[in-house]
């Protein structure tokens, strides 16, 4: 130890820290786990609670009051319309985590399998990966240039000949907002599905071929059951992401329509009229099924599993 | 029954040499037509902003007079500076927080939850999040809604990626070089700037690029965390719920423009945190910037440092 001659401010620190090095560990892990933890979770468990707290004079009080479930459930002869757009939105959000599904596999097997080993499997990974880091918001406003009646899609139709008029439903429609949503949601099913694929060893996948399977063998009986874990996680993903989703609706939905809004758009009409309350519960209902959703996942696959997708 | 099944299978066998000839041609028609799907639409954001005519629609002609009335619109231009502002703090404070927890996860025991906890906002709905976190700073810790409470929810948003950015490029570094390192005299310090450092500074470096983008894209948890003055994506929000019109289309185009750059700069560096570690391998030049290195070994440091890995 004497033979050591820190030589610097940070020298001694470090000197000190190779005797302590739980300290040293302390000081680096713990800032950033405080932080997420009390940004994000502490947020996430009052939610619960203020759910069934009360507002007077436009703040929030607390107290035991189940009248924001009651009002959203429609119970007791309230209104249903916010039932009926929360089963509407599972309706969409289902349909979406299929069709994100189907292509996200396929993608993802093409990248992850087919191009295994290819030096432009990851630059191609790569390009899928753009759409987490470009704005949300800027991405749904494009597809609106495409789709709405001077857009991209009528602008070629017209051109060729094809149709005299603009397509009718092709924006504001059930369909523009499946558009809206996969290019955002895509990326969510594709990333775990082959982060799952790419943990296959070639050698499975060459038995497979050798004991006389067939690539849709191979496929089904060898590749989906292993990519079955992320196959989940992105489906959840997917399916989370629906529900919480009030940009697309809003931009290619039409959401001044009401019969156009989502579930995660009564969130936000809630918390601009101040009924935090209804906020809470809205967004407690949505927690709610994400949380049971991962712990299943959780129980079929274990959180082990988390460290590798 | 017979030769119903047999007329199936034969069309199967049809359908199968089909693949097999244009199989590979049908999967990269499939895959291109979904990176288009991803990238083209914002790209169409940047036509539009040329488009002379004052209507949203696909151009007929070039102008730059949208970018004009851009420049010269005060709110836009003082949203843009905010976004700026917050990007540059948010890009600090995530940085450094990232390169905590990844240099603290290594030593760390429970790895698969510090990853559970520190991915966990990617998947939370923007929408929650912001909402719960407003609710929490603002009724219950009583915060003015400011910039600094904007800038908790971004670096929330992109503490995630950097983290992910940073741990994948420490992958690259051996933990025998920084045992080496210490095994000739070099504390944790040292062994972390001479040695650790330069390899993972790309890294580093386009975990930075990635918090900046993220920041300067940011929609949902802004909305709900913003104090006086817009940012770029609350802006264009607020003028597209009243009527979508093309001087967005010039701010929107600069943002993508910007956001596209600067990822692709990020995953050029990203990709030379590889090389630069197999370069230092051939090469193997002797590093004379280790200033205080004695000639003594530390055995009592390296068994601590190989009894903590």
């Amino acid at each position: 130890m004497a033979s050591r001659r820190p030589s610097g401010p940070f020298d001694q620190l470090a000197e000190y820290f190779a005797d302590h090095p739980r300290a040293l560990l302390s000081l680096q892990i713990v800032p950033p786990l405080v932080f997420v933890f009390f940004f994000v979770f502490v947020p996430l468990a009052s939610i619960f609670a203020w759910s069934f707290w009360t507002v007077e004079n436009n703040r929030l009080v607390p107290g035991f009051s189940t009248s924001a479930y009651e009002e959203f459930l429609g119970i007791g002869g309230l209104p249903t319309w916010r039932l009926d757009i929360f089963l509407k939105t599972l309706r969409i959000a289902v349909t979406q985590t299929a069709i994100a599904l189907v292509l996200g596999f396929a993608i993802a097997y093409f990248v992850g399998i087919k191009m295994r080993g290819s030096k432009y499997a990851l630059p191609l990974l790569l390009l899928f990966a753009v759409p987490f880091l470009t704005s949300y918001l800027l991405r749904t406003l494009s597809w609106y240039i495409v789709l709405q009646s001077r857009g991209l899609i009528n602008t070629v139709l017209q051109s060729i000949g094809a149709t005299n008029g603009p397509l009718p439903g092709l924006l504001f429609s059930e369909f523009s907002v499946h558009v809206g949503l996969l290019s955002t949601y895509l990326p969510f099913m594709i990333f775990p599905i082959w982060l799952a694929m790419s943990r296959i060893d070639q050698t499975v996948l060459a038995a497979s071929a050798d004991l006389g399977g067939r690539p849709r063998d191979t496929l089904f009986r060898v590749v989906v059951p292993l990519a079955l874990p992320g196959i989940l996680i992105g489906s959840i993903f997917v399916f989370v992401g629906v529900l919480g989703d009030s940009v697309v609706p809003e931009i290619l939905g039409g959401a001044t329509d009401s019969s156009r809004t989502l579930i995660a758009n009564l969130i936000d009409k809630a918390i601009s009229g101040q009924q935090y309350p209804m906020a809470a519960a809205i967004a407690s209902i949505i927690l709610l099924m994400a949380i049971g959703l991962i712990w299943g996942w959780e129980r079929a696959f274990g959180l082990k599993k988390i460290g590798e997708i | 029954m017979s030769s119903s099944g047999s007329a199936i299978s034969v069309r199967q066998g049809q359908l199968e040499v089909f693949f097999a000839k244009h199989g590979n041609l049908i999967w990269k028609l499939f895959v291109g037509f979904f990176v288009l799907y991803i990238l083209m639409p914002p790209l169409l954001l940047v036509a539009v902003s040329f488009e002379p005519s004052g209507i949203v629609r696909v151009n007929t002609g070039f102008s730059l007079r949208w970018y004009d009335k851009m420049i010269n619109s005060r709110g836009l231009m003082d949203a843009l500076f905010k976004s700026i502002l917050l990007a540059f703090l948010t890009t600090a404070v995530t940085t450094l927080l990232a390169l905590q927890a990844a240099l603290g996860y290594r030593k760390a025991r429970f790895k698969t939850l510090i990853i559970a906890i520190m991915i966990l906002p990617i998947f939370l709905p923007g929408i929650i999040q912001g909402f719960s976190l407003s609710l929490l700073l603002t009724e219950f810790l009583g915060l003015q809604r400011s910039l600094w409470t904007e800038l908790v929810g971004h670096v929330l948003w992109a503490l995630p990626f950097a983290f992910l950015v940073i741990l994948t490029s420490m992958s690259v570094v051996k933990r025998e070089t920084v045992l080496a390192a210490m095994d000739l005299g070099a504390n944790e310090w040292r062994a972390f700037r001479d040695i650790e450092y330069p390899i993972i500074k790309p890294g580093i470096t386009s975990a930075a690029i990635f918090s900046y983008v993220l920041s300067f894209n940011e929609f949902s948890r802004t909305y709900y965390l913003q104090g006086i003055g817009q940012t770029i994506p609350t802006y264009v929000w607020n003028k597209i719920t009243v009527a979508i019109t093309p001087e967005i289309f010039a701010l929107s185009s600069l943002t993508v423009i910007l956001s596209l750059t600067l990822i692709a700069i990020a995953t050029i560096y990203l990709t030379t945190v590889g090389r630069v570690a197999k370069a230092r391998k051939e090469k193997a030049i002797p590093r004379p910037a280790v200033k205080s290195r004695h000639k003594a070994p530390a055995p009592a440091a390296a068994t601590a440092a190989a009894e903590k890995a």
